[in-house]
């Protein structure tokens, strides 16, 4: 009973407008309250230190400078030029480079709001006018941007990692395979969508000569090793994520000031990005802790394991449950938030069921991807509508339609051979 | 400014423990430490920068529909909550500094910085919070104005 107040609540303040924080927080408070009344509230203090000091946590920080180093010095125009030679000759010509150029942009940013944004500032105005379907462009360029939070580094999987205590590293590499599958799943549906319509891309016959494609890949040798550089170290085991957070920054910044993009006013706006969106997300994070710690309070994780056991519900079953019920709070509920309530609750239920951690972080990630995509909450599809005035959120919607129906079926895959996220953790750390 | 400054020490400081542990195998043995204060920072003095530029994460689809008349009250009412919540949170948080500070608590690192000067900054966050807060309520009265 006290469970259902406290989420209806939560729901109730998140969908009125309440800032999302504050309703986690209230909502929590109120938990615990009911449970225990206001003597509940004693170890608060010890709680939210513990949740707020956090070496682990440093990292988002971290990885939201290096991305808004590389988005505010307008790198993203080079990355997209550079990735575009290798692409345009395939059918779907320069829709495959946004979503190519979103795979490698996602591998040294750690969302994908600035992995959407970087893209399609540059690819929509400029596929519009070569007379590209734009819902097939806004279509990709929302698909492309969520691989941001599959293909590490990853914020999402940072805070999933906090919350399950699993490891920041296996979880990075765990993702990587299913995001470079993700990606070749959407070019392979672009392919097909242009032969069964070749109207939907013109058709591109110049051949990049031996010059271009040398000064293409000049363009993006930079990004590939800052991506070396980060994840390199990580799958190494050279440095922590928080530290290969941190040289990746110093990284970015080196490759701003070698294309003469450096400047004073980047560092500040990019610091002022960052403090704001980090304190966002940190402060999601903190109040989520106290809802978690009113959860464990309430045993409910141990009650759901107890109903499951009873009703006898298979692995399968579950995860299908889980995957209904993430898609419906998708609708309205901000991702990192949604992991942050809902994965303490459900995750000894899944050590139960004998579910893999990590598989479940990339799964989890997944579907957080598919509320991105999902009005009225998709905050890809926004990005992506107000990059350009050539596009409006229907056609984004419109055109991310099958992208979302790839997603599903890519889950189902995951569901099914497991190994496709777990092959590379095993190999990298055994 | 501030946190700016914060996010650059934070950067620096992780950047030459990296740098010296893989290079010389040393540690400076405090890095993880002030790297977690400089996180604890960060989340307070950010999350105040991101309610008062309009960036905290809000789902306003519903509000978008009410008139601008229901959306003043509703914000007023969301405040008030969110103020209440700042100071139970503040109370408590407070509540543990003085517990650290009677206690004469330190950190089990080589600085062995007393517990109660880091334990500051959530008190202090909250408060800067619900400034910002307070703002927000006076900016529901403005005639013109419609932030929320």
């Amino acid at each position: 009973m006290e469970a259902i107040l406290a989420f209806g609540l939560l729901i109730g303040l998140i969908l009125g407008g309440m800032w999302v924080q504050f309703a986690v927080a209230g909502a929590g408070l109120t938990y615990i309250w009911l449970l225990k009344g206001f003597g509940g509230w004693k170890a608060l203090g010890i709680v939210s230190w513990g949740a707020a000091n956090s070496f682990t946590l440093a990292a988002i920080p971290l990885f939201v400078l290096m991305a808004e180093i590389l988005l505010g010095s307008g790198l993203s125009t080079r990355l997209y030029n550079g990735v575009a030679p290798f692409m345009r000759r395939l059918p779907g010509g320069l829709l495959h480079t946004n979503i190519a150029g979103s795979g490698i942009f996602a591998a040294i940013s750690g969302g994908s709001a600035p992995t959407a944004a970087a893209m399609s500032t540059v690819a929509l105005p400029e596929l519009s006018a070569r007379g590209y379907n734009r819902r097939l462009v806004a279509g990709s360029l929302a698909a492309g941007g969520t691989l941001g939070i599959l293909i590490p580094p990853s914020i999402t999987m940072i805070i999933y990692a906090t919350f399950t205590e699993t490891s920041i590293a296996r979880l990075f590499a765990a993702g990587l395979v299913p995001g470079i599958l993700l990606a070749l799943c959407y070019m392979g549906f672009i392919i097909a969508r242009v032969l069964i319509n070749p109207s939907l891309a013109p058709k591109l016959e110049t051949r990049a000569s031996a010059g271009d494609l040398g000064r293409a890949l000049l363009d993006i040798v930079p990004f590939l090793m800052l991506i070396t550089i980060v994840l390199g170290s990580i799958y190494g085991g050279f440095a922590t994520p928080t530290e290969a957070g941190a040289v990746g920054t110093v990284g970015a910044i080196l490759i701003a000031a070698i294309y003469r993009k450096l400047s004073l006013k980047l560092i500040k706006d990019a610091l002022a990005r960052t403090a704001s969106m980090s304190g966002n997300i940190l402060f999601v994070v903190f109040t989520s802790m106290i809802f978690a710690y009113a959860t464990a309070l309430s045993g409910i994780g141990e009650e759901l394991v107890g109903t499951l056991e009873n009703a006898q519900v298979s692995r399968l079953t579950f995860l299908l449950i889980i995957m209904v019920v993430f898609a419906i709070l998708g609708c309205f509920m901000e991702g990192l938030g949604m992991i942050a309530i809902i994965v303490p609750v459900i995750f000894p239920a899944l050590v139960a069921l004998g579910v893999d951690p990590i598989w479940f972080g990339v799964f989890v990630v997944i579907l957080v991807e598919l509320g991105q995509l999902t009005p009225p909450l998709g905050v890809i599809l926004f990005v992506v509508a107000s990059s350009s005035s050539e596009v409006n959120v229907e056609d984004v919607i419109m055109g991310t339609l099958p992208f979302f129906i790839i997603i599903v079926a890519f889950m189902l895959l995951l569901i099914a051979v497991p190994q496709i996220a777990l092959f590379l953790p095993e190999f990298t750390f055994g | 400014m501030l946190t700016g400054a914060v996010l650059v020490s934070l950067v620096v400081l992780v950047c030459v423990e990296a740098f010296l542990r893989g290079a010389f195998n040393y540690s400076l043995g405090f890095a993880e430490e002030l790297t977690g204060y400089c996180v604890v920072f960060i989340t307070f003095f950010g999350a105040a920068l991101a309610l008062r530029g309009s960036a905290m994460f809000q789902v306003h689809f519903l509000m978008d529909r009410w008139s601008a008349p229901t959306r003043r009250w509703a914000t007023r009412i969301f405040v008030i909550i969110a103020l209440v919540i700042c100071v139970i949170l503040a109370w408590k948080a407070k509540d543990l500094t003085l517990s650290s500070f009677a206690r004469g608590k330190f950190a089990p690192t080589v600085l062995r910085t007393p517990l109660w000067v880091p334990q500051l900054i959530p008190p202090l966050g909250f408060a800067v919070l619900g400034f910002f807060l307070v703002e927000q309520f006076l900016l529901t009265f403005r005639k013109s104005g419609d932030k929320s």
